[in-house]
């Protein structure tokens, strides 16, 4: 798996995400466990204090003593457990208070508890048993560095001794009596605490191991088809677009990224058929002509020729010149249409008298055939943004077919009308019109309806001049013909 | 005398061909598609036909094959201003391919070799 790869990415990406996240839900858990455990800690110190603060209190009432001997009662409180039955008193309330004491103790755990007992001035009236010449010292100094009029907990962390410490004072009345201490240890619970941290330290690391190494097979599967795509690109090329993907069971993102993929290179494979196409076109337009003047010429060098033989040679080769200029030129037109619009210098023009201009001229190309011309101007002025040396072109393509495709005596007529926003100018002959099926294809460069006897010198891309040009100015070029009846092209062109 | 059937949808082509052979001492038959060229070959005795094979409507490669298929004895020439190997592409199965752009001499020695055919050269 490469660093860059997505994969990588992604599994690093989640991986840390899920690792941040077992991280912190681990360590809430754990210190909540902490607190939890404390807390337990906390409510059996208070419960064990005020269970030993009562007892002495009972023994008190029961043994009725002074103040100054309470110290019996909290010396029986600390040390029922160890007192043999000749201490045992007869008085029936004692025992009571002793049977009941001893079931407690048990009950509360207290055995394993230290506890000291101090007087309101701070000297050790009484130990539990376990408190031995090592602990009594610390816990005294504790005892000193602690707030004495109410009930306080801690914490004391040394190496023997893991502890946590309740101090409460017993009252009487305003005064302070004795001061109990109570240390539980609390060894246990860190322990509980120490192995469910060393559970999150090495779940979490192989969790994420498992993880990612689930996530990047996943992964895998998801990129499945992009490798498909790779393959598929790889094996495309100009001579054989033929390719698709096909993949059989894409996610829809996946399978759109494949219908587009797809789409892309149909478009390609239709531009390099254009493309090819086109030159092909090119080459055939170009190279006709030269073939015949090299033609002619061999012909002419071959043996003595008469003279007018040698006219009628020289003669095609002019033609044949001008039709490969013809060519060039009009295909530098299409280019310069079609790529450097922004060469062309636009100015206002007012179409009826621009139109009236064309008419005239083209009057003269019509009476060679006996065609006749007409123009119908519109009422009002029609003033478009426009180049004139274009537009000049557009109209006369149009004419010029026009008068081409209809045969001796026929008509053309111009005629141009306001239309909304549009100045339309139509140019209508009563030629022999265009089939159905090639309409849709007259404008393509080249495209010529075969036809037998027409005038030889076309090359098809008149009208591609014309849709080139009407497009510089914004307009369009509609179409509609009847075979044998006539054809009329409309140019609509926005008006100024 | 032998007859020569140049098939091209172009009229200067076909006329300057037609100039060309005739001057030569063939026979010249023209047609301008495929149909026309096929009615020809039915009621004519051709020898050769040079033919282009970028023509409105059956192209020049579908009567390569129906004289294929029909008049054996009918040779072929393809005859357009593509380069050879593109004709040979479009056009499989006939005798000799020649470049229009490529001269006259070139079209004579074509048109001779076919004629004679190889099985008739000493
Ligand atoms: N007014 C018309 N009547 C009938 N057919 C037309 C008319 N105008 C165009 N066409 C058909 O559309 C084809 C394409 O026209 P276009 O002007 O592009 O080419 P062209 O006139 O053949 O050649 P060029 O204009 O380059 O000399 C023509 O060959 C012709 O068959
Ligand atoms: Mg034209």
């Amino acid at each position: 798996m490469k660093l860059r790869s997505v994969r990588f990415k992604v599994s690093v990406l989640y991986t840390s995400v899920l690792g941040a996240i077992l991280l912190v839900y681990s360590l809430m858990l754990y210190f909540n466990l902490g607190y939890s455990l404390s807390r337990a800690i906390d409510s059996d110190l208070r419960k064990k204090v005020l269970e030993i603060e009562e007892t002495t209190n009972l023994y008190s009432q029961a043994f009725d003593t002074t103040e100054e001997k309470d110290v019996v009662s909290v010396r029986r409180a600390l040390h029922i457990n160890e007192m043999a039955d000749r201490e045992a008193f007869q008085w029936p309330s004692v025992r009571k208070i002793d049977q009941s004491w001893r079931y407690r103790i048990q009950a509360l755990g207290i055995k394993h508890d230290y506890v000291v007992v101090y007087s309101s001035s701070g000297e050790v009236l009484e130990t539990s048993q376990n408190v031995d010449e090592e602990l009594l010292p610390i816990l005294k100094a504790l005892f000193h560095t602690t707030l004495k009029g109410k009930t306080t907990i801690r914490d004391f962390d040394s190496k023997e001794y893991r502890l946590r410490i309740i101090t409460h004072p017993l009252y009487r009345g305003a005064n302070i009596r004795y001061i109990f201490q109570i240390a539980t240890p609390t060894e246990a619970h860190q322990l509980l605490l120490k192995t469910k941290m060393r559970l999150i330290l090495i779940s979490i690391p192989v969790f994420l191991l498992f993880t990612s190494f689930l996530g990047s097979f996943f992964v895998l599967r998801v990129f499945d088809p992009v490798m498909e795509i790779t393959r598929a690109a790889r094996q495309i090329s100009y001579r054989d677009m033929g390719k698709r993907v096909e993949l059989k069971h894409a996610d829809d993102e996946i399978k759109s990224l494949v219908d587009a993929f797809n789409d892309m290179i149909w478009r390609l494979e239709k531009s390099f058929r254009h493309i090819d196409d086109f030159s092909s076109n090119v080459a055939h337009e170009l190279k006709t002509p030269l073939a015949i003047i090299r033609g002619e010429l061999e012909v002419s060098l071959r043996k003595e020729r008469t003279a007018g033989e040698y006219q009628k040679s020289i003669g095609i080769a002019i033609e044949e010149v001008q039709r490969v200029l013809k060519t060039i030129n009009d295909l530098l037109l299409l280019a310069k249409l079609d790529y450097r619009t922004e060469v062309f210098a636009f100015e206002p023009v007012e179409l009826n008298e621009f139109m009236q201009e064309i008419y005239e001229q083209s009057k003269l190309i019509a009476a060679g055939k006996k065609i006749e011309i007409g123009i119908k101007a519109a009422e009002q002025p029609l003033t478009i943004n426009a180049n004139k040396l274009h537009l000049r072109r557009l109209f006369f393509n149009l004419i010029d077919n026009a008068i081409k495709f209809t045969p001796r005596e026929g008509k053309v007529e111009i005629a141009l009308e306001r239309r909304h926003k549009e100045a339309r100018v139509s140019v209508r002959d009563t030629g022999v019109g265009i089939p159905a099926e090639d309409l849709p294809r007259i404008f393509e460069r080249f495209f010529h309806v075969d036809r037998t006897n027409e005038a030889p010198s076309t090359n098809g891309l008149g009208l591609s001049i014309v849709q080139s040009i009407a497009k510089i100015h914004n307009g369009v070029v509609n179409v509609e013909s009847e075979p044998g009846k006539g054809t009329v092209f409309t140019v609509s062109l926005p008006l100024l | 005398m032998t007859t020569i059937l140049v098939v091209d949808d172009e009229e200067r082509i076909r006329s300057f061909y037609y100039r060309l052979l005739a001057s030569e001492g063939y026979r010249v038959e023209e047609a301008e598609n495929a149909d026309e060229a096929n009615d020809i070959l039915k009621s004519e005795p051709v020898d050769l036909v040079l033919l282009d094979f970028r023509m409105p409507g059956a192209n020049g490669g579908d009567l390569c094959e129906v004289i294929k298929l029909f008049h054996q004895r009918v040779k072929v020439i393809v005859a357009s201003v593509y380069p050879v190997t593109e004709q040979k592409k479009r056009v499989p199965g006939a005798e000799e391919y020649y470049d229009k752009s490529r001269g006259i001499s070139e079209l004579f020695s074509k048109i001779k070799s076919v004629l004679l055919g190889p099985e008739l050269e000493p």
